[in-house]
């Protein structure tokens, strides 16, 4: 087992990507001791669709610009570049047969998603494939998500790992109404995510 | 084209892990002039990770190689084989990885010696490979934040390490660094930035 080289997946619309997801990845990169972690901006997901999501490829590149100055972070184009609904069990399908058996996978995502897994494609497949890390807020401390794990690690005997991230306050719909608003963004998110926003007049309605 | 997870990986493979490392430097500094600059960002980030795909290619092979992708080899080149990695890389990122993009390609085929009449995304990875976080080298500093103040600046000073640092080794200086040279230096003069 030591010799897998431990990669994690971070999944989001990332609309914007901003420093709650950074923060994010970092500490479980640091606490899961991650050779790097890959951001993988989603497609078409099967949930949200209340809302149109911005076009793919300033999401795509946004997400570029965000972690750039991160040797340890990577972007994927994965689920971008695939039509239809993108399911994450598929992608991590890929994700293996790109990077082979050498490498283990973490799959980050906010604890709401978590509560929501069990109805996620195949989820008896997806919980073979990759290990779940569930990013909370200090003070998320559910009940219910206490639950959703317990009842999963049973069923499935599968360890959910719990990560508390205290910038995780910050959220994308926020950023969005704020610019939409004509609020500032500025240190929520990367400079360079602030400017391609700005330039690409995106958010405001 | 190749997806950019498959060229990552099919990337790792044919390098050894500091070139690999390397190249994904290069990449996110191709991405950040790219983002300062105008150019675009995803050809940035493509012909930085690809551009020295032919690197870790054994010498003795060099030649063969050549030959048979069709690189035009001129004397220097015979005698400096290292540098049939540029021009031999940019068939490569178009057989290995399907990349058709010549703006991509181009930039790959002259990231060593650079060349006449250079585009930005060929200055951007030329200068990238130069001033990449994990290169550490007497100036890499200031030429870090002069790429980021006047690109084209940046540029001649590299061009200008570059020839004394050949000089220095009692080297054989490619004709293209020269050409690359004079045309960016008339260009400056139209410009009325030198």
């Amino acid at each position: 087992m030591d010799n897998h080289i431990k990669v994690g997946i971070m999944g989001g619309t990332f609309d914007p990507i901003h420093y709650g997801h950074l923060v994010t990845a970092e500490a479980v990169r640091y606490k899961f001791n991650l050779a790097k972690v890959i951001f993988v901006p989603s497609g078409n997901p099967p949930h949200k669709e209340a809302r149109v999501i911005t076009e793919k490829k300033h999401r795509y590149l946004m997400t570029i610009l965000a972690t750039v100055t991160n040797p340890n972070f990577e972007v994927s184009a994965i689920e971008l570049n695939k039509e239809g609904y993108t399911y994450t069990v598929d992608t991590m399908k890929e994700f293996k047969t790109i990077y082979g058996e050498n490498f283990e996978f973490y799959f980050i995502t906010g604890a709401d998603a978590i509560l929501e897994i069990l109805k996620w494609k195949d989820i008896d497949t997806l919980l073979n494939l990759c290990n779940f890390v569930a990013a909370t807020r200090p003070g998320f401390n559910t009940k219910d998500l206490a639950d959703k794990l317990e009842y999963i690690k049973k069923t499935y005997d599968k360890d959910i790992f719990r990560v508390e991230v205290p910038s995780l306050a910050i959220s994308s719909t926020d950023i969005r109404q704020r610019v939409a608003h004509g609020e500032p963004i500025k240190y929520l998110l990367p400079e360079a995510v602030e400017r391609y926003i700005q330039k690409n007049h995106l958010y405001q309605e | 084209m190749l997806s950019y997870d498959e060229i990552n990986d099919r990337l790792r493979s044919m390098l050894t892990p500091q070139r690999y490392s390397h190249s994904l430097r290069v990449e996110k500094m191709a991405v950040l002039l790219a983002e300062k600059y105008g150019v675009d960002i995803e050809k940035a980030r493509i012909a930085g990770l690809v551009h020295d795909c032919a690197k870790n290619i054994p010498e003795n092979k060099l030649i063969d190689m050549a030959a048979k992708y069709g690189v035009e080899l001129d004397e220097v080149s015979m005698a400096e084989k290292a540098l049939i990695h540029g021009p031999l890389g940019a068939r490569l990122a178009r057989d290995f990885f399907g990349i058709e993009d010549e703006e991509i390609l181009h930039a790959i085929e002259l990231h060593t010696t650079g060349g006449k009449s250079m585009s930005k995304l060929d200055r951007i990875i030329y200068l990238s490979d130069f001033i990449e976080e994990g290169r550490d080298y007497e100036g890499v500093e200031y030429l870090r934040e002069l790429a980021f103040k006047d690109l084209n600046a940046a540029l001649l000073k590299s061009f200008e390490n570059t020839i004394n640092y050949v000089i220095s080794l009692k080297s054989l200086l490619h004709p293209n660094t020269i050409y690359a040279r004079n045309s960016l230096i008339m260009e400056m003069r139209k410009d009325g930035g030198i």
